[in-house]
């Protein structure tokens, strides 16, 4: 029994399914004891309501699919992969706030340039790739949202 | 009346500006399609904004142009390389690149070219056919039915994608609560917002779309260049795609219409499968193109061949494959919910032009609709020209690495989202939801799903909230009406038939 639960321990999905039943939960509790006001019929509860318990109801399916042996892998790349995600979370932010003090052209030639170094061995090597295609991306970027579709993007200092 | 309507939609569609935007989109689409790591799907959502300028005509015809050059880019790098550039060419890979690795790739690439665009065509013409007969009868539905069609295709979706029901209902179960955040649609108070005012007016379709969609898959791909350029992956990949056309003779590689006409009988059983399945919510191309592939294996003559670089192997699937492309649209035009990811984001395109998906549709946009249709029909011809002549320089773009395409696509994405609505919080809300759909495809949630609920939600608690008062409180009254019923019965039976199908395919 001991060696039963241990193994679930070890599975991918057994954590999968542990955050999808805490959500729903969280949900239920909050409905329960929140600031809800009430309205006509159901209320605007209800639906959420739902969908808190098919939450619930999924996540202890999961368990019982773990349960049976079946789980998915670990991620390849985990680690990486979220990295690159807070990053480009973090970098699309700091492009579009630049956008505002620079102009929309120079952050996004920045940011093509860097990102094209940073996912290129020996980027200089590789100039017409790493250079080249970033400066004709903005422009074709630059020409599209501002003098095309004339996008009311924040102004900077430059263009 | 219907044929003032229809000249008016020969004018739309047959306008020079519209053919053009339809040949950009088909080269686009097969582009970035042939692409591994980049989609037709992709390119539709990162351009959703961008059509929000264009002339409706236009904006369709771009955007199925996409679609359908995207449908077929796919078979381009499954059968070069043996890297499918969308899912639902994974089973094209199977044969196609056996087929390239035997030196006859050119005679795979044009059996796919062929019996995709039959496929897509027999399955645009079923939706032109069906979509209206099914509008009408929807137009009789009340809020009972209308809910009961909304569980239908949760339920469907749900338990269809990949066949992971409990965490298919999980993604459903999230969307719903996503498209909750904001103001109650009957009582008008503030929900699930976490104290954020901005939120009080929900989350924009746009932004939630691209950034589950197109900037998670970016995310991933991005991390993936990173890991290659550690690991010198792609160099190898290139060279060893290059090696194998070292002794490679063009002119033993053409597919004559003897070669053609073998794989009929595959073409036709991929046809028809994919329109069939491709119509369901949630079933997706993937599993059309498996499914039609290995009926095709068993009704074949040479079975044994398949797997070994068959071309009734690649015709089978890529017909199945492309066939979904218009039935998948049948749910949409009739009952207004997306059966597909990319019939969401077509569902996604009509809201931003102002044409609200749904039964009413075809009557509200009749010119529009008809030109639609017409575009469909011809953006095959014009895939099959394009993509006849410009086979030899495709295979040449399939080579093209990702990485360098990809910075560009997350600013477009990210330019994209804040032009549509001129919003901060929709470029947020796009790199949020970007970070979530990464998390959920690490851990192989279907998106599908989510994006399902997300579309639905607010319909199906309009409707559920509805019918109680009508019903005054009594659940029961969600089983007043047979057509209710009918619907119910049906997923169930549907639900247990693909799953015993599914097993079986395993």
């Amino acid at each position: 029994m001991n060696r039963f639960f241990t193994e679930l321990l070890r599975r991918q999905d057994f954590y999968t399914g542990l955050v999808t039943i805490l959500v729903g939960l969280v949900g239920l509790i909050d409905i329960a004891y929140g600031n809800w006001r009430p309205g006509p019929g159901l209320g605007p509860h209800a639906f959420p309501q739902l969908a808190y318990i098919a939450l619930i109801i999924a996540g202890l399916a999961i368990w019982v699919d773990v349960a049976r042996g079946k789980s998915d892998e670990r991620p390849d790349y985990l680690r990486v992969t979220l990295f690159t995600g807070v990053v480009l979370v973090a970098a699309g932010m700091a492009m579009f706030w630049l956008a505002g003090k620079l102009g929309l052209g120079v952050s996004v030639l920045i940011a093509l340039i860097a990102s094209s170094f940073l996912l290129t061995r020996e980027p200089l090597r590789h100039w017409p790739s790493t250079i080249l295609v970033p400066v004709l991306a903005t422009a074709v970027i630059w020409f599209l949202f501002v003098r095309i579709i004339n996008v009311p993007l924040p102004r900077g200092l430059l263009f | 009346m219907f044929v003032e309507s229809f000249v008016a939609a020969l004018y739309l569609a047959f306008s020079p500006e519209v053919i053009l935007y339809v040949a950009i989109g088909v080269m686009m689409g097969i582009t970035l399609g042939a692409i591994p790591g980049l989609s037709g799907d992709m390119a539709i959502a990162i351009l959703l904004p961008i059509v929000f300028f264009l002339e409706p005509a236009a904006a369709l015809g771009l955007l199925t142009g996409i679609y359908k050059g995207g449908m077929f880019g796919g078979s381009i790098s499954a059968i070069s390389f043996g890297v499918p550039g969308t899912p639902g060419s994974a089973a094209t890979a199977i044969d196609g690149y056996q087929a390239k690795l035997k030196g006859y790739p050119n005679k795979a690439l044009n059996t796919a070219l062929y019996s995709s665009v039959i496929g897509d065509t027999t399955s645009d013409f079923v939706l032109i056919f069906l979509a209206l007969p099914l509008a009408i009868v929807a137009l009789t539905f009340g809020p009972v039915e209308f809910f009961a069609l909304y569980a239908f295709s949760l339920l469907l979706i749900s338990a269809l994608t990949k066949g992971k029901v409990a965490k298919g209902v999980a993604m459903a179960a999230l969307g719903i609560l996503l498209a909750m955040i904001g103001r109650d649609p009957i009582g008008g108070s503030i929900r699930l917002t976490f104290g954020i005012p901005e939120l009080a007016g929900g989350l924009a379709l746009i932004p939630v779309l691209v950034g589950i969609f197109a900037v998670s898959e970016l995310i991933i791909q991005l991390g993936r260049a990173w890991m290659e350029r550690a690991r010198k992956i792609v160099d190898d990949t290139r060279r060893q795609a290059e090696s194998l056309l070292g002794d490679y003779d063009s002119s033993k590689d053409k597919l004559t219409f003897r070669e053609f006409r073998a794989t009929w009988r595959a073409t036709s059983i991929g046809t028809t499968m994919g329109t069939l399945i491709g119509a369901l919510p949630g079933a997706g191309s993937s599993l059309a193109a498996f499914i039609s592939y290995g009926l095709a294996q068993r009704f074949s003559r040479r079975g044994d061949e398949f797997g070994k670089g068959s071309l009734e192997g690649v015709a089978a699937a890529e017909a199945g494959n492309s066939a979904t492309s218009g039935s998948t649209l049948i749910p949409l035009f009739a009952f207004g919910i997306p059966g597909s990811a990319t019939a969401a984001l077509f569902g996604a395109a009509f809201i931003l032009m102002g044409m609200t998906p749904g039964p009413r549709l075809i009557y509200d946009h009749t010119e529009v609709i008809y030109a639609l249709f017409l575009i469909l029909i011809y953006a095959n011809l014009i895939n099959l020209a394009l993509s006849h002549f410009l086979l030899p320089l495709y295979s040449k773009i399939a080579m093209i690495q990702s990485r360098i395409l990809l910075p560009i696509v997350c600013v477009l994405a990210i330019l994209g989202t804040f032009a549509a609505g001129n919003s901060v919080i929709d470029v947020w809300v796009l790199l949020f939801a970007g970070l979530l759909g990464v998390v959920l495809r690490l851990y192989n949630f279907p998106l599908a799903p989510l994006i399902l609920g997300f579309i639905v939600a607010p319909g199906a608690e309009r409707a559920l909230r509805q019918s109680l008062l009508i019903g005054r409180g009594e659940w029961t009254h969600l089983l007043s009406s047979p057509i209710a019923i009918g619907l119910y019965a049906t997923a169930a039976i549907m639900i247990i038939t693909f799953t015993f199908v599914l097993r079986e395919r395993k």
